[in-house]
């Protein structure tokens, strides 16, 4: 199963709404196959919305188990960072989202 | 007769913000129009020869809300010839409703100013893009998308979090003979201490607040945003760690408090006495000098 990440957006990921639709889609096919994100001509995507991403991510599974089943593919140097700073942010910073967070 | 509500910019408005020489008497001229009702209905910038560009986003947030209101202003345009032409093509006169702007030769280069009310997922590259053909050379590889990153996330911060009725307001220059392009991010509405104060109460003073808000993971936001969105409290310090790495500078004015750090990474702060200053201001200055490194942000532990 391939995701492209601009057909949920436009080449700018700014949208945390965005990120949380890209995560229903990857959960939506967890259990049939590996999930492939493909990040082909993406230009910006905002800590908003790598944060959305990652962080619905590893609320629900592993790290380990997130990188066996989804696939990061066609990534910039630059998207790779964003990405590593949201997993940081959340696995060894303990920041989660809001949405996560009891009242 | 009633006295007229007027924001006079004085002449020396602007010589340094990010060091805290702040123009204080604009913004408090600002505030106290804000606490009298909100509208001003004279701008008068006829002393001005210079301006940064958040000295043109509070004129431009005060003459939108005034526009919102129904209230007409008088613009006094700069005597200065080059500030006029500039503020001009910057389409400053139109903002405040002047009928017959002075004619300047238009330029591809320049920003105009923007207000934005809803959310779009281009504006920061699109005001990045702007400002680097500006600049006038290419930045080095991912810097154009980094910095458009952080507009994008401030100007989420000021439309999911202040709740401003005149929006956000968004003013750049680029200066190629400094490696810089300066942004100024501003709206008028609840203030990060009376945002984040939902979540934190009890903090002693706006500055504090705000030393708060760029910690990582600090978020006044509770569940969801207005636009129904989750927040994990990562723009400010985000664009804190990006300019300490890259030796920018920002300045954070928000209600009473400001909050600044410099091209060394050292942070500043100070609480204003007066009129609270019922907004949020980031002041912003990307360096976009090559192989920049800044002082990385280890100093974001001073906080």
């Amino acid at each position: 199963m391939e995701l492209r990440l601009t057909d949920f957006a436009s080449p700018f990921l700014t949208s945390a709404a965005r990120a949380e639709e890209v995560c229903a889609e990857v959960f939506a096919h967890w259990d049939a196959e590996a999930v492939t994100l493909d990040f082909a001509n993406v230009r910006t995507m905002t800590p908003s919305f790598a944060n959305t991403l990652v962080m619905n991510l590893l609320h629900r599974v592993s790290l380990d188990e997130m990188k066996a089943r989804v696939r990061f593919e066609n990534t910039s140097p630059h998207i790779d960072a964003v990405l590593d700073r949201a997993i940081t942010r959340h696995l060894k910073l303990g920041i989660e989202l809001t949405a996560y967070i009891p009242a | 007769m009633q006295a007229r509500r007027s924001l006079h910019v004085p002449r020396l408005a602007n010589s340094d913000f990010s060091a805290g020489r702040i123009a204080w008497e604009m913004l408090q001229s600002a505030a106290t129009l804000r606490m009298n009702g909100g509208v001003v209905d004279l701008i008068d910038l006829s002393d001005v020869r210079h301006m940064r560009p958040y000295g043109v986003a509070i004129v431009a947030a005060m003459a939108e809300l005034s526009r919102l209101q129904g209230n007409p202003v008088t613009y006094l345009e700069p005597r200065d010839e080059t500030i006029r032409a500039h503020l001009t093509r910057l389409g400053l006169p139109t903002i405040v409703g002047q009928r017959d702007p002075t004619r300047v030769t238009p330029r591809t280069t320049n920003l105009p100013i923007r207000i934005e009310k809803t959310r779009s997922d281009n504006t920061g590259s699109e005001v990045a893009e702007m400002l680097v053909r500006e600049l006038g050379y290419d930045l080095p590889g991912g810097l154009e998308y980094q910095i458009a990153e952080n507009i994008d996330e401030m100007v989420l911060n000021a439309l999911t979090h202040s709740e401003s009725e005149a929006g956000c307001v968004i003013v750049g220059q680029a200066f190629p003979q400094k490696s810089v392009l300066e942004v100024a991010i501003l709206d008028l509405g609840i203030t990060i201490p009376t945002h984040l104060g939902r979540v934190l109460p009890g903090l002693p003073n706006d500055a504090t607040a705000i030393e708060k808000a760029i910690v990582d993971g600090i978020t006044g936001t509770k569940d969801r945003n207005r636009f129904g969105e989750p927040n994990s409290g990562a723009g400010l310090n985000n664009l804190a760690e990006h300019l300490a790495a890259r030796g920018g500078e920002m300045a954070i004015l928000s209600g009473s408090g400001i909050v600044w750090m410099d091209t060394l990474g050292k942070w500043g702060r100070d609480v204003l006495d007066g009129p609270r200053f019922e907004g949020t201001l980031v002041n912003i200055v990307f360096s976009t000098q090559p192989g920049s490194t800044g002082v990385g942000p280890a100093t974001l532990a001073d906080l």
